[in-house]
């Protein structure tokens, strides 16, 4: 217990020393270096999105057996690769804030699940739309989907959870707890839906059989992942940035901010 | 060195800062009081002391070391009596003490079980269920475990005289004193005035009550 | 340690006795429970064999998420909570006992009960003695498990609904595993590994959820 703490004892001695990277634990410091960085995300997303888009629909070739229905796995494949590395950032900033005890941790916690959970949601749909004209059925029950699905609830999970307790402080902690057993169990629950499907599907109905990549497929995919990834981050920084101002409310640097910001709206306004 | 010592704590409920800047000493043989109005704080900062809460702010010191290093020594030597009963109301005040206790570590014989409900006055009812005692009775279920307490040294019990009659007023004022000489340490919070015949200290938590709009 | 853990564990046994009620109404769920599906998939003898493993261990699963808010919610709301986080036993001791005793108190029977209802189903005779097996196997995993998730949601509103919407996507790695042990079973397939797979996994849950318990009940008692 007292390696901890000492450990603990040094970052918040490093959080206070104005030239450390540590000191945007503190809210305001965070709420200042996001409002720097969430226009900068922002744009690289739109950025990078317009391009892999372009290239998705008009430059990569299509795919001989699947026609052009197949560029939909442009959005697919990021969308579930965003919902699984959010779920981990989520467990990973639980971990910090109960080491070391810091809010902002949390609120990036609770700032990232409504975008892992939208990028579930968009996986989810797109796969449907991509099953109903390869395979001819909307919901084949692939082991993929399955564990999308089953993360999309452990999601919702987390939400209701955090936003059912009254308390910031137990409601951060408990988010805490649940996402990093959530991410314990999320390989456990792929490898058995993955037993699962092969039991019942034989030759198995595989979404993820995504045609052999060309280079230019390849690089499309992962112009559209940087894309997606931006995205988050602009977003979760944003949602954050809010959920700092709600919860240092009584504080005079949150209630500056705050008007500031309602005056630059006002004035953008007129 | 002092038995339990506090230094600029503060309490918390929710977003309100209740009290900071409370500072002190306890040494053994000490009985004291904990006064102020209601929602002054005085459960809160029961609860901290014991453990069940975190400090909003400040170090507590259980013989010089703090609270996050002693944490082990300090559950073995503390009794809480809190707000809550702590007793079952399946069960029988016989069997809620003999848990009580187990949980303290003690596991005192039948008779002497018997003779503690004897003395707060349930000798007839030790096999009922408590769901058939009224409300005094039942808190005094919950303080038949301090007659077990004495390996106990620092007693913190919340508002523990009320709903009781004089006479188990004057057993439980009695208790405390015995313990106190034995060199135990009593906090307790109250509002009644208690027949205390050893001197007893009187701590205002309303004096510590933050200046309005305090950014925390 | 031991004197804590036999105390814990005699006070709960004796609870559960008193308030047997409560554990005979979980047992009457699985049973009108499990009878509803022939209501809704008819009475083809074929088909329920074919889904008696599954629909069994669906409701017994639901069985023992309907049981999980009664581990805490009495002793939280009558300070017995408090009592025991403050005892100087670390907590997987009493933690243990706890658990120990609810699962035999309520998961057990539901194992005893299982193949009774399986007559119903007009199952294979090797399912009549799987069946109970994976369950008991299992079943420790979704005490477990449910427990961190009751410790969670311990006070809140509407905590049985949160509670089913946590625990049940963690539940159905076990699902997955029981019901194919037992159709594995049935079939002449080898089924060893998910029966190791369900022990393992129980193994598992008893090392790691007594942290996320206690940690979760603290919480609940600031």
């Amino acid at each position: 217990m007292s390696r901890i703490d000492a450990w603990r004892a040094a970052a918040e001695t490093k959080m206070r020393s104005p030239k450390s990277w540590w000191r945007f634990a503190a809210p305001k410091e965070f709420f200042w270096l996001t409002g720097k960085l969430v226009p900068w995300f922002g744009w690289a997303a739109v950025l990078l999105a317009v391009v892999g888009l372009y290239a998705a629909f008009f430059v990569a070739p299509s795919d001989f057996r699947q026609g052009e229905v197949y560029r939909v796995i442009y959005i697919h494949v990021p969308a579930a690769w965003m919902s699984m590395i959010i779920y981990l950032a989520m467990a990973f900033w639980g971990i910090v804030g109960l080491t070391l005890n810091t809010r902002v941790s949390f609120i990036l916690a609770h700032a990232l699940a409504p975008t892992g959970a939208l990028w579930c949601f968009v996986a989810l749909w797109t796969g449907a739309l991509w099953g109903k004209p390869t395979w001819g059925t909307y919901w084949a029950w692939d082991a993929r989907m399955t564990s999308q699905l089953l993360l999309m609830f452990l999601y919702l999970g987390y939400i209701a959870l955090v936003r059912s307790i009254e308390d910031p402080r137990r409601a951060d902690r408990a988010g805490a707890i649940l996402a990093i057993v959530g991410s314990i169990n999320v390989p456990i629950i792929y490898f058995s839906v993955q037993w699962w499907n092969t039991l019942h599907q034989g030759a198995s109905v595989s979404l993820t059989k995504a045609p052999s990549m060309a280079t230019v497929m390849l690089v499309t995919m992962l112009i559209m992942t940087f894309a997606a990834w931006s995205y988050s981050i602009a977003v979760a920084l944003a949602r954050a940035r809010s959920m700092v101002l709600l919860r240092e409310a009584h504080t005079d640097w949150a209630q500056k901010a705050a008007a500031a910001m309602v005056a630059k709206r006002e004035a953008e306004k007129e | 060195m002092a038995l339990l010592r506090w230094h600029d704590l503060a309490g918390r409920r929710g977003e309100r800062l209740l009290f900071h800047r409370l500072s002190a000493t306890f040494e053994p043989g000490e009985v004291v009081r904990i006064t102020g109005e209601n929602g002054v704080g005085k459960s809160t900062l029961l609860r901290m002391v014991a453990g069940l809460l975190p400090v909003a702010r400040g170090t507590i010191y259980f013989r010089d070391q703090p609270l996050s290093v002693a944490r082990d020594a300090w559950l073995a030597e503390q009794c809480y009596l809190g707000h809550a009963l702590a007793a079952n109301e399946l069960l029988s005040p016989r069997e809620n003490v003999r848990f009580l206790c187990a949980l303290m570590g003690a596991y005192p014989s039948s008779r002497a079980v018997d003779e503690a409900l004897a003395q707060v006055g349930l000798a007839a009812q030790r096999d009922l269920p408590l769901k058939v005692l009224s409300a005094g009775q039942r808190r005094r279920v919950g303080l038949a475990r301090l007659f077990f307490a004495r390996t106990r040294t620092v007693w913190l019990l919340d508002e523990p005289l009320t709903a009781l009659d004089q006479a188990f007023v004057t057993t439980l004022t009695r208790l405390i004193e015995a313990h106190a000489q034995a060199g135990g340490l009593i906090l307790l919070t109250t509002h009644q005035e208690a027949p205390f015949c050893v001197p007893v200290r009187t701590l205002d938590l309303g004096a510590f009550r933050p200046a309005r709009r305090r950014a925390a | 340690m031991i004197a804590l853990f036999l105390a814990v564990l005699r006070r709960e046994a004796l609870l559960a006795w008193r308030s047997r009620a409560d554990t005979l109404v979980a047992l009457t769920f699985f049973v009108i429970v499990a009878t509803l599906f022939p209501f809704g998939v008819g009475t083809d003898e074929r088909l329920l064999r074919t889904i008696a493993p599954g629909i069994l261990w669906v409701t017994a699963l639901l069985a023992v998420l309907l049981t999980l808010p009664r581990l805490f919610e009495h002793d939280w709301r009558d300070g017995t909570l408090e009592q025991l986080l403050l005892s100087a036993e670390p907590a997987p001791v009493w933690l243990g006992a706890k658990l120990l005793a609810h699962w035999v108190t309520t998961a057990v029977p539901l194992a005893v009960l299982a193949p009774l209802l399986a007559l119903l189903y007009d199952v294979e005779p090797v399912v009549y003695g799987w069946l109970p097996v994976t369950l008991l196997l299992g079943t420790p995993m979704l005490t477990l498990i449910g427990a961190v998730g009751a410790a969670l949601t311990l006070g809140l509103r509407a905590s049985g609904l949160l509670l089913a919407l946590l625990v049940l996507p963690l539940f159905v790695p076990v699902l997955i595993f029981g019901v194919d042990a037992v159709t594995s079973a049935r079939d002449g397939a080898p089924f060893a590994a998910q029966l190791a797979l369900l022990a393992g996994g129980s193994l598992a849950a008893t090392a790691l959820a007594p942290w996320g318990c206690a940690a979760a009940l603290r919480l609940a008692v600031e």
